[in-house]
């Protein structure tokens, strides 16, 4: 009797040793897991720290330098001479215009074949791209509201000088001009696109910019030379270049406005013949339906 | 009790392996595109649009793209294709001190570098890549798994000379009867009092 009460002891005391074990099992459970949640919440803490001091520093972005464009510039602009682009040809420029896809609707506005430009201030690319077109499309009609900028200060190619779009008015008997500014050089929103704009961003850069739709025929993703060409030039300093087709601005920026050209002349049926018909032109031609050259951006 | 194991195999929740398995699959594909955007010369990029925040380009050409001279992405790469060792059903099972570690060092690692990669993101490049916070996202959500995962198949480490001693004191108990307990001791009235 005496051992049945001792072995009764014996199960009592496990089963008290066996719920105090469970215990502390569950409360070292418990405190490993409070321990694992506190440095969960710590890191997450740590990286939502560092999103609120990128957001709150990010007010102190690159001021808008946009001004109008001198008189000297704009004339160097719309009167390249024509010996100059014959002499350059596709200069540096790595072309990159391929034809867009066979399935795609004309492009036109205005009753006119339409070229339609995306880009944004910010954006070292457009910045080199932008001199190429502007200087192409003067060939075709006169710019009114051209502005200077830089690109950003905190993108690659840090302040490139370059033109706006954003206030620019086109006029051309042979073609319309759509040009898209879509953030300004802080990377504030600008112009909007509508959807079939973005339809053929997304669907031919997948957003990337810059992007130009020569007509529907004719698509540009990336610009045509490095924007490095263009480190250290003022926009006037850039403009006076310009003029001599040996200098590795000119045969950047004149290449790549040939090779632009080349693609208008194809929207508007090698109209006006002075500048379809050039040497210039009728040199880097080919290089349109090839399709073989690549963007650079 | 669902965790309970034993010293040579933990018991582990079934969640645990089929989560941190999954979260490595999707980070193997995620860092797998990086890693051939970051060797294809004519990298796209795609559904990452380029902004002046937002950015993949800049993000994966930057000097910070780069760690001892090894591309990021191939860091990313050999972590998630490395991990799932430790991350399968026996690597959980396993009470191996250095599997466990290993384990904890290896997220706690990632987790570091993606820290500083944030970091560089937003103070040094100044754009985020859409991709690369995929990535950090996933190794953040790992990171997460392995530490409560880590916590709830914690062995348990009560030696065995607890229960011996919960019967040792019980078999003194009897051969004292009722005698009273030494000055400064509970007396096993109040022990029980407190038990309850």
């Amino acid at each position: 009797m005496a051992q049945t009460k001792g072995q009764q002891r014996k199960t009592e005391a496990r089963e008290r040793a066996r719920v105090r074990r469970e215990q502390q099992r569950k409360a070292e459970r418990r405190r490993k897991l409070v321990t694992g949640g506190t440095v969960i919440v710590a890191v997450v803490a740590l990286v939502v720290a560092l999103v609120v001091v990128k957001v709150t520093s990010g007010s102190s972005s690159d001021k808008n330098l946009n001004a109008p464009v001198s008189a000297a510039l704009a004339g160097a602009i719309s009167s390249v001479q024509p010996a100059a682009y014959d002499e350059v040809k596709a200069g540096s420029a790595s072309g990159g215009m391929k034809a867009a896809d066979a399935g795609d609707s004309p492009l036109t506005a205005g009753g006119k074949p339409e070229v339609l430009y995306v880009g944004g201030e910010f954006c070292p690319y457009c910045a080199a791209e932008r001199w190429s077109l502007a200087t192409a499309l003067a060939r075709f009609g006169t710019f009114e509201g051209l502005e200077t900028t830089k690109s950003s200060s905190k993108d690659v190619y840090p302040n490139t000088a370059t033109l706006s779009f954003l206030d620019a008015k086109y006029t051309s008997q042979y073609l319309t001009f759509t040009p898209r500014e879509v953030q300004d050089r802080a990377g504030k929103d600008l112009q909007t696109l509508t959807d079939a704009q973005s339809a053929l961003l997304q669907k031919y850069t997948q957003g990337s910019i810059p992007f130009i739709d020569f007509g529907g025929k004719y698509i540009l993703g990336g610009a045509q030379y490095d924007p490095n060409t263009l480190k250290g030039l003022t926009a006037d300093q850039i403009g006076q270049k310009l003029g001599d087709p040996a200098s590795p601005i000119a045969q950047a920026i004149l290449g790549g406005a040939n090779l632009t050209t080349a693609a208008i002349c194809k929207l508007t049926g090698g109209q006006p013949g002075s500048v379809c018909n050039s040497t210039a032109v009728t040199s880097v031609a080919g290089q349109l339906t090839s399709g073989s050259t690549d963007g650079s951006s | 009790m669902a965790y309970r194991g034993d010293r040579t195999r933990l018991a582990v929740p079934g969640w645990l392996p089929v989560v941190s398995l999954l979260l490595c699959v999707v980070g193997l594909g995620v860092a797998s595109y990086l890693t051939y955007e970051h060797f294809d010369t004519h990298a796209t990029f795609g559904f990452c649009p380029e902004s002046s925040g937002i950015n993949c380009q800049k993000v994966t050409t930057s000097p910070e793209s780069r760690f001892l001279g090894m591309p990021v992405a191939v860091l990313g790469l050999a972590f998630f294709v490395a991990a799932p060792v430790l991350l399968v059903p026996a690597a959980w099972r396993s009470p191996s001190r250095w599997i466990r570690g290993a384990r904890m060092l290896a997220v706690s690692g990632g987790m570091a570098f993606v820290v500083w990669l944030l970091y560089a993101e937003f103070f040094r490049i100044h754009a985020i890549c859409l991709y690369c916070t995929a990535v950090h996202v996933l190794t953040l959500l790992l990171f997460a798994t392995v530490v409560i995962g880590t916590a709830v198949t914690a062995p348990y480490d009560a030696d065995e000379h607890d229960f011996e001693d919960e019967l040792d004191e019980d078999e003194d108990e009897d051969e004292l009867g009722a005698a009273a307990p030494p000055a400064g001791q509970p007396s096993r009235l109040s022990r029980s009092s407190h038990r309850l």
